[in-house]
């Protein structure tokens, strides 16, 4: 959805580095069963919540070397069969059409680009309806974030100056979609994992679009809080305690996962030093907009 | 005991009049009288007996919540021996202190709240504080450390907490200290030494023989 949950790369051993390129492969190859061009959604988040969704039920990829067409020449190795991809090629599909229904509702988004997504969100629309057939859970599931997603925009309508119930309404709907079908203290664990990195993204995204939310004059969390972009600027501080806070929280429960190997560690990885490293280059991009045209690289 | 709030679906800063308005609603929609001869009569009964409950708890606790604020005494219930020294708020401080340690944050909450703007001291920052990061809510808590630090410089309690936040922001944000605090080496004295012996030896003087 927003490519800001990855890990940081340098710190990770070349085997957990491995599984994360197979399940990333695994997930879009999984996409593209479900969707044409869905994978042209995949992002890093995705790979996050296969990840937990692993370490929590114990899952050990199988992998297979596989071509693709973004890699033709040379074979990959590619996570296949398992139940956390395919989970989250579901959640993907649910994500992304709440993203395109967004997307049309949204007042600055140009006619031409509504014109793509208009097609683009019926047809994605028909797989998700094939999919519940299929797939009894997957509209549960969907409900489930609909009603959370309905209530974040329900806060954006209203300009909610809170960044933590804004925050709150978002990490609803990830927790909803990373506990989904898990019991008992994984469910638990999963629940808060979903929630205080939902509220982290949700947080990244207001940081990181202050200024061009301000030029569109589009709902943006700080701004709302602050009342201007250069009084948010001047606080800075303040923003980046706060997110710094909720990493704390997520670095803690990520460190109460189940110790079941690679999957774990990447989540440890991502929810610590990963999401720290992002904080970092998105304040930077703030206080310098020259030097870090892109605030969202990660080494 | 479930969230009587949750059950009437408004949040614990709802006026009088908007849990009045959600508890009416919720009566007339549950009232068995609408189910006769219904098999959801019972569910619909035990509903409604619910709702009552939840709507009496929230008037139970509120009254005891303007009981403090006010500073009133002889209000009956476990809260009556606070009732003296609220004219301070010390006492009603001393309660929230005592609910937080007991883990009863919502209470803790909703009578910090009742406290009117005016009154709010470093104390009720620093409490609130407390209390809106136990529940999850970093934005408020860290506003909250930041009001009560401010206020009260000298209290040692406030800026320690303020202090505990920021070694968050050390371990994973940006604005660290020692990011920004200068210092100075053995390496840093070495280099400067030699530059002032070049600068000397330029003069025709010497700062070190050796060298």
């Amino acid at each position: 959805m927003f490519g800001y949950v990855k890990p940081r790369i340098p710190e990770l051993k070349v085997r957990e580095y491995e599984t994360y390129r197979s399940v990333y492969c695994g997930i879009c190859r999984e996409l593209k069963k479900r969707a044409l061009f869905l994978p042209l959604a995949l992002s890093y988040d995705f790979v996050y919540l296969a990840l937990v969704r692993a370490a929590l039920t114990g899952e050990v990829f199988r992998t297979k070397m596989r071509r693709c067409p973004v890699h033709p020449l040379k074979k990959r190795k590619t996570a296949e069969g398992s139940d956390s991809i395919k989970f989250t090629s579901a959640a993907a599909l649910i994500l992304v059409i709440g993203k395109l229904e967004d997307g049309l509702r949204d007042s600055d988004v140009s006619f031409f680009k509504k014109m793509i997504f208009a097609p683009l969100a019926s047809y994605l629309r028909r797989r998700l309806a094939r999919a519940k057939k299929k797939d009894p859970y997957i509209s549960e599931l969907s409900e489930k974030v609909s009603a959370s997603l309905e209530a974040y925009r329900e806060l954006e309508k209203s300009g909610c100056t809170d960044p933590d119930v804004i925050s709150a309404s978002f990490g609803e709907a990830m927790a909803a979609v990373m506990s989904h079908g898990l019991e008992g203290s994984a469910y638990h664990l999963a629940r808060s994992l979903g929630d205080t990195v939902g509220r982290i993204v949700c947080l990244f995204d207001a940081a990181d679009d202050m200024s061009s939310d301000a030029a569109k004059g589009c709902y943006n969390p700080f701004i709302a809080k602050y009342g201007s972009v250069e009084a948010a600027v001047s606080d800075l501080g303040q923003i980046d305690l706060t997110i710094s806070l909720y990493i704390e929280k997520a670095d803690a429960l990520a460190s109460l996962l189940p110790e079941s190997g690679n999957c774990t560690a990447l989540v440890r990885n991502i929810s610590s030093i990963g999401l720290s490293s992002v904080l970092k280059g998105i304040i930077l991009k703030i206080k310098e907009p020259s030097a870090h045209k892109k605030g969202r690289s990660n080494d | 005991m479930t969230d009587p709030y949750r059950i009437l679906g408004v949040s614990p800063s709802a006026s009088d009049d908007e849990v009045k308005k959600a508890y009416r609603e919720l009566a007339k929609k549950y009232h068995p009288d609408n189910y006769q001869d219904d098999p959801v009569r019972e569910i619909a009964n035990e509903k409604m007996k619910e709702i009552n409950a939840a709507y009496e708890e929230i008037q139970k606790i509120r009254s005891q919540t303007s009981a403090f604020s006010r500073g009133s005494s002889g209000s009956s219930g476990s809260y009556g021996s606070y009732d003296t020294s609220y004219g301070d708020g010390t006492s009603l401080y001393s309660k929230v202190r005592q609910l937080i340690a007991t883990g009863r944050y919502v209470e803790a909450d909703m009578i910090l709240s009742s406290v009117a703007l005016s009154e709010r001291t470093a104390e009720w920052f620093y409490l609130y504080g407390l209390v809106l990061k136990q529940r999850g809510q970093y934005a408020g808590a860290a506003d909250a450390f930041r009001a009560a630090a401010q206020r009260d410089p000298s209290n040692q309690e406030y800026q320690s907490a303020y202090q505990n936040l920021k070694n968050a922001q050390e371990k994973y944000g940006t604005f660290n200290q020692s990011q920004t605090m200068s210092t100075c080496t053995a390496c840093d004295i070495c280099s400067g030494l030699l530059c002032a012996d070049c600068l000397c030896e330029c003069c025709g003087g010497d700062l070190i023989n050796c060298c």
